[in-house]
């Protein structure tokens, strides 16, 4: 059973992408695929590059010197994704013993200096606490810190704010932007929230049901959609985009993988869909000024329009 | 510290529960030391002075307060039937038990882990399955049935072994083992469990994604995890392999406390078995606190709540 079908994305160097849709869209998966963390049943085809470099077949130990090294993976929940008896320098300073083998106290000494980086106060006094013992926001930052580590050339960034208070998700999301300009370092994050993905990409790609259905530059494709699941999606924002009463929401609900509705994955949930819409499945083409692409029968139309229907 | 000196002083109220509920029963149950100790001889005049001399003509109540003014003094009677003072007694046994126990204990430990470890990693093949039906016997088998099997088999069919007593190590092999398997059962499953749950949990997936090996993961980032639960519930099955001393001792003719007390029970020896009583309370209520240290040096988050 696909969860994600045909996704082909580019991230250049320093460049930071967003890939953004609905819980069930294949966002996380595809992150998982892209460090070779997928579980050993799931089967992944195509072609990864980094650098130039295939990474799709490489095999656990290949994967394993990329993982870290070159690819860096920030998750959600920083509270689960800590190791809740080790304390965070422990965990910031394996990355230098263990994939280094710098000795003990220069690791420590660097993990007290990757802190400081992230911005956690105190860091020298705070690397013998306990994942436990640290705010949401804070440890967010430490597991922003192991991943930064190594200096990857890519961060993949999971809903890295998801869990956490609002106050803070924009800290840490300027926190990212920073670490992006000052390393030169490519960002994909993935998220559901339009919000959160305006204030850090530069380029988007939307996900409907495994697939990419939109892509562009963040702001012509906010401003201007070409899918009509894109303005389902601005539709349901209740800040400036729009000034109605009532919240919109994009009717029905994200398609189970398993049974995948024929032709387009959307048009169950169209307010556009013709008859084509049912038998025919859509190609991802460029539209507009050619920058952009969708997955839309009648993408024309939709950007013409401006709004949703 | 202040948290064992708090343990330390609940250790005391349990053990001195369990000696005082053992002092009631050995009075409640039926036979009488008087009559064991006189003698099948003698006569009832005899045994109402023998009566008299052991203070058993006296109220329970009175019985009572005089035990524990000598249980405070240190004193805990003497053995009817051996002589010398109960605890002496206990002493002279201390050291045969104590091998025994030890031993099986450590055998549990160190073979509970690779037998866990290789059952997790290859959850639900064919490793998996005997790794698991093989605990699952130790675990539901009785001793002493397990006890006379393995006389038969290893002594009597292979003669590989002596059957009783002890002497040799060659002597400590079967009880050491039969006594093994009970714990060694509850914890290659333990171990299995844990190790499998703790594997699915969102912080190994980071340590993968750090690019860690396997063994770096599976060794330092799995196993203080996984030890917690296991720490729990092995704190909990010490007390039965205290009870199963008592059976494996009796079944291989082990001379250790287990035996020592069976014999005092039956003799209505009443000083020997509340020196032994006593002395498992300690020693369970001992375990139970080292489980408990252990438990927080393993856990952080329960080592703060404790302060």
């Amino acid at each position: 059973m696909p969860a994600v079908d045909g996704v082909s994305m580019t991230v250049n160097r320093g460049e930071r992408v967003a890939v953004l849709g609905e819980s069930g869209s294949g966002k996380s998966a595809t992150a998982l695929a892209l460090m070779g963390l997928l579980p050993g049943s799931a089967d992944v085809s195509g072609s990864i590059l980094l650098d130039g470099e295939e990474l799709v077949g490489r095999g656990e130990a290949g994967m394993r010197s990329v993982r870290g090294e070159r690819l860096a993976l920030v998750f959600q929940d920083p509270l689960s994704a800590l190791n809740p008896v080790y304390t965070v320098g422990r965990q910031i300073s394996e990355m230098f013993s263990r994939r280094r083998g710098l000795p003990e106290r220069e690791a420590r000494r660097r993990a007290v200096e990757l802190m400081e980086r992230v911005r956690i106060p105190h860091a020298a006094a705070r690397i013998d606490d306990y994942p436990h013992q640290f705010s949401g926001g804070m440890r967010q930052r430490v597991v922003i810190a192991m991943a930064l580590a190594l200096s990857p050339s890519l961060l993949i960034a999971d809903e890295p704010t998801t869990a956490l208070d609002v106050t803070v998700q924009a800290q840490i999301l300027a926190l990212l932007r920073q670490l992006s300009d000052e390393e030169d370092m490519a960002l994909i994050l993935i998220s559901h929230d339009l919000g959160v993905v305006a204030s850090v990409a530069q380029r988007v790609y939307v996900m409907y049901g495994g697939q990419i259905v939109e892509h562009g530059a963040t702001q012509p494709v906010y401003d201007r959609n070409a899918h009509p699941y894109t303005a389902g999606l601005m539709a349901s924002l209740p800040d400036q985009y729009s000034r109605r009463e009532r919240l919109v929401a994009v009717p029905g609900s994200p398609p189970d993988p398993r049974a995948l509705p024929a032709g387009c994955r959307f048009h169950p949930r169209c307010g556009w869909a013709e008859s084509l819409c049912e038998t025919t499945p859509p190609e991802l083409l460029p539209v507009d000024d050619g920058h952009r692409r969708s997955r839309c029968h009648f993408s024309d139309r939709v950007l013409q329009a401006g709004s949703p229907r | 510290m202040q948290y064992v000196i708090r343990r330390l002083g609940h250790a005391v109220v349990v053990i001195f529960g369990a000696v005082s509920l053992m002092f009631v029963i050995l009075r409640l149950v039926p036979g009488d030391p008087a009559i064991v100790y006189a003698g099948p001889s003698a006569t009832p005049e005899q045994i109402d002075v023998v009566r008299g001399e052991l203070g058993l003509d006296q109220p329970l109540y009175v019985q009572y307060v005089s035990f524990l003014g000598d249980l405070v003094r240190g004193d805990l009677g003497e053995s009817l039937r051996l002589g010398g003072s109960a605890v002496s007694a206990v002493a002279d046994r201390l050291p045969a038990t104590g091998l025994l126990a030890l031993s099986a204990m450590g055998l549990a430990v160190l073979l509970s882990f690779p037998l866990g470890i290789a059952a997790a990693r290859r959850a639900r093949t064919a490793v998996d399955y005997s790794i698991s039906t093989f605990s699952l016997l130790g675990q539901s088998l009785p001793n002493f049935w397990l006890g006379l099997v393995a006389i038969l088999v290893f002594s009597r069919a292979l003669g590989l072994t002596p059957s009783s007593g002890w002497g040799t190590w060659q002597h400590l092999i079967l009880p050491a083992i039969v006594l093994s398997l009970p714990l060694l059962g509850v914890l290659v499953r333990l171990v299995r469990a844990g190790l499998i749950e703790v594997m699915g949990e969102p912080y190994i997936l980071t340590a993968r994604s750090k690019g860690l090996t396997g063994r770096v993961i599976l060794y330092r980032h799995a196993m203080k995890n996984m030890l917690i639960p296991v720490i729990t519930v092995a704190g909990l099955q010490l007390g039965q392999l205290l009870s199963g001393t008592v059976i494996v001792e009796v079944v291989f003719a082990w001379p250790g406390v287990g035996r020592l007390l069976i014999d005092a029970i039956s003799n209505r020896d009443f000083a020997v078995v509340q020196a032994v009583v006593m002395l498992a309370a300690f020693t369970f209520v001992m375990l139970n606190l080292i489980v408990d240290l252990l438990y927080g040096y393993l856990d952080p988050r329960v080592r703060l709540e404790a302060k």
